[in-house]
């Protein structure tokens, strides 16, 4: 997703990183999709807001916005903020609450004390995560297609842990579904 | 990799749920990709408390607690007035002594009400061992299952959990393999 190379030591570098710490959009004859940079030499403190993907690779205290765009925070790098973007990808450690408009990714080596907020959420195997999750799934349907959502009274599982939508019966032919119970 | 277990009570926790509003789930646990996967399905609000690890009861069960005040009091933040729909326990009662499994449950006591379902394990016999495991929802009837030394250090019976756990009460008991009983617990705050 992200166009990152990893050398032999592990070293973690952006497309952006060998030009400056802290690169811009505005640079000209830039390719598509660009993403601003804090270096991993960086320490930001304060409020960062903007139009366009960032990665984290040093350290950032305050509140980060970037509701249109991606927040990728690398491994190595450290927030501590309150956040809030399109997609949020933690790589490496964030202390704080996630706002993700689309959806938060935790990945193996993404370390996260806060509580998340978004429509679908993804935790890699060997992520540490402590705190809640709010999901709703509709949000993501209706932000995607807008598609008629019917919302059901009652849920059952199938097999495979699928949640089926029961309708509520009419009120006179009321009766409680019968469970394994 | 992470082995499986059936479980036959989990599709209980699950049945019949009131999808209208968003749904409160504690798991007692650390996060884990399955249970991650198997909640986005939900409108919820997902709480992962850790116990077990760096941040869980063990470090505040160390430190000078103030007068009726309970080790889990400091360990859950959860904000004012969350009452929680399903508790997913694993086997976490058994790491905890008497003292500690009545404080648990009088915390959680201001976080459950009369429809709050409830799962965990217990050994089905003291004398046999009873080896200590990290759980994730694959799905209704499947957990995915890591053993993790060391055992459990203070396995509780069934009968000990139906008589020190109040407000949670056993609704329903299965033997499983390996010396495991599944319990589906329901609560009664009048009992």
């Amino acid at each position: 997703m992200f166009e990152k190379r990893r050398d032999t030591n592990d070293h973690v570098t952006s497309p952006l990183q060998s030009q400056s710490p802290v690169a811009s959009a505005s640079t000209p004859n830039r390719p598509a999709s660009p993403k601003a940079t804090i270096g991993p030499t960086i320490v930001v403190n304060g409020k960062i807001s903007g139009d366009e993907a960032m990665v984290i690779a040093g350290r950032c205290e305050g509140s980060i916005s970037l509701p249109q765009n991606t927040l990728t925070i690398l491994s190595g790098g450290h927030v501590r903020a309150n956040v809030e973007a399109n997609v949020v990808e933690i790589e490496g450690q964030v202390e704080g609450d996630v706002d993700g408009v689309d959806k938060v990714v935790i990945t193996a080596t993404g370390r996260m004390e806060g509580n998340i907020k978004a429509p679908r959420v993804i935790l890699n195997d060997g992520a540490k995560f402590k705190g809640s999750i709010d999901m709703d799934p509709g949000t993501a349907e209706t932000a995607k297609a807008a598609p008629k959502r019917v919302t059901p009274d009652k849920v059952k599982l199938t097999g495979d842990g699928r949640p089926v939508e029961v309708a509520r019966p009419p009120p006179a032919a009321a009766s409680r579904p019968t469970g394994p119970r | 990799m992470a082995d499986r277990l059936a479980t036959r009570l989990l599709p209980l926790v699950f049945d019949d749920l009131d999808l209208k509003r968003q749904l409160n789930i504690l798991d007692v646990g650390a996060a884990t990709s399955e249970s991650v996967r198997f909640f986005n399905r939900y409108h919820c609000r997902l709480h992962f408390a850790d116990l077990f690890g760096e941040t869980g009861y063990r470090r505040q069960h160390r430190d000078r607690r103030r007068p009726h005040e309970t080790v889990f009091d400091r360990v859950f933040d959860f904000p004012h007035g969350t009452l929680f729909d399903i508790c997913l326990f694993w086997d976490f009662l058994n790491y905890l002594d008497m003292t500690l499994l009545r404080d648990l449950a009088q915390t959680l006591r201001r976080h459950v009400h009369e429809g709050t379902r409830a799962h965990a394990f217990v050994p089905f016999s003291n004398a046999l061992p009873f080896p200590g495991m990290r759980f994730g929802l694959e799905n209704a009837e499947a957990l995915a299952i890591k053993t993790e030394p060391p055992p459990a250090p203070h396995p509780h019976t069934n009968k000990v959990i139906a008589r020190s756990f109040w407000p949670f009460f056993v609704s329903r008991a299965t033997l499983l393999d390996e010396n495991r009983q599944e319990l589906f617990l329901e609560v009664r705050l009048d009992a």
